[in-house]
């Protein structure tokens, strides 16, 4: 029964902590590891190592709501080419609507979500950067920042098992 | 204040669920990998769900993306659950599973795409952050007793891995804390 309620203890302090934080819980399984119980060690993204950048260019653009099978939120991966448009309304210059699209892959793709509040729409970011002590610049959509991404800003690149995610360096 | 009186609501549903008895460690059936154990990450949609509380009337299936059993593993968490009634796991009883283990999606990394949608009962991509770079293979199991109890584990093998052999770590490490986390 203690061992129960130790469990128990471990979930609910879990509960009630987790208020503002994903449920969700990444386990690594490795030789040594018994069954896992909610008390287990679990490892986060900060685990992971990431990259210093430098945005070079940022396009915004609105988006409509997109099939949960054609997206990925913070990830990389499919964007459905008919659910994104750039638009001249949002100080694009003089672009016509562009569709794009972007497969499954390409590097540093990041697709979530945003609300831009003012206009009541949903908001995205096509962020261009260049990793420190490259040559080259990748490409990422945030749909879900939690910074406002602006050419020269410092980030953080963060590769993940499915993408990359991007943000603020502190 | 609600982040008070769940915990204590939580706690005291549950004692009243073990008090008539569930599933222990000690019952749970694990494969002799010897050193050739896989190297694997598993992420839970919802590691303390209440929602798995469970009893013996539950009747357990495992099923893969087409809906057909899968064995062995479908017949080791029916013997574990039913040691003392192995009636319970003929194909009769089968045909009403009130909890069931259903894949998803099982194969290479490189062809999964992540749902966009993050929640207790469904993983999205932001749930799979935290995983180690580059999977070989991956399961994502989706494990419901009934309509609103439903929660998601995902397992990425980081070795050269059978479909078999990542189906008996999803079971081990995926499905049995699901099972008995909250009814040891």
């Amino acid at each position: 029964m203690a061992k129960r309620l130790i469990i128990l203890a471990a979930c609910a302090a879990m509960e009630a902590g987790a208020s503002d934080q994903p449920a969700s819980k990444t386990f690594l399984i490795t030789g040594e590891t018994k069954l896992l119980t909610p008390a287990s060690q679990a490892i986060t993204a900060n685990d992971q190592a990431s990259s210093a950048a430098t945005i070079v260019a940022v396009r915004e653009f609105e988006f409509r709501d997109l099939p949960s099978d054609k997206t990925a939120a913070g990830t990389g991966s499919l964007l459905a080419t008919e659910a994104v448009q750039f638009t001249p309304a949002m100080n694009l210059g003089s672009a016509a609507i562009i569709g794009i699209g972007f497969a499954a892959g390409v590097a540093g793709a990041i697709v979530g979500s945003a609300i831009d509040d003012a206009n009541a729409r949903k908001v995205a970011y096509e962020i261009t950067y260049q990793l420190d002590g490259s040559e080259t610049t990748a490409t990422v959509i945030e749909m879900s920042p939690s910074f406002k991404p602006v050419p020269g800003a410092r980030i953080k690149v963060r590769k993940t098992a499915f993408a990359s995610v991007v943000s603020p360096l502190q | 204040m609600n982040k008070i009186i769940f915990p204590v609501a939580l706690l005291l549903f549950a004692s009243s669920v073990f008090a008539s008895g569930g599933i222990s460690p000690a019952q749970l059936k694990f494969k002799d990998w010897g050193s050739s154990r896989p190297v694997v990450a598993v992420v839970f949609s919802d590691p303390c769900s209440s929602r798995f509380v469970t009893r013996k009337p539950f009747l357990y299936r495992w099923v893969d993306a087409s809906r057909q059993v899968v064995e062995p593993q479908n017949s080791i968490v029916c013997d574990i659950v039913y040691s003392s009634e192995p009636q319970r796991c003929s194909e009769w009883y089968a045909k009403w599973p009130t909890m069931v283990a259903q894949e998803l999606y099982l194969g290479p990394a490189s062809g999964f795409v992540p749902s966009r949608t993050s929640s207790p009962s469904s993983l999205g991509a932001k749930d799979l952050d935290a995983l180690p770079l580059n999977p070989t293979k991956v399961l994502l199991l989706n494990i419901s007793s009934g309509k609103a109890a439903t929660q998601q584990v995902f397992v990425a093998a980081y070795d050269d891995i059978s479909d078999d052999d990542l189906r008996q770590m999803a079971l081990e490490y995926g499905y049995y804390p699901a099972l008995s986390w909250t009814i040891e």
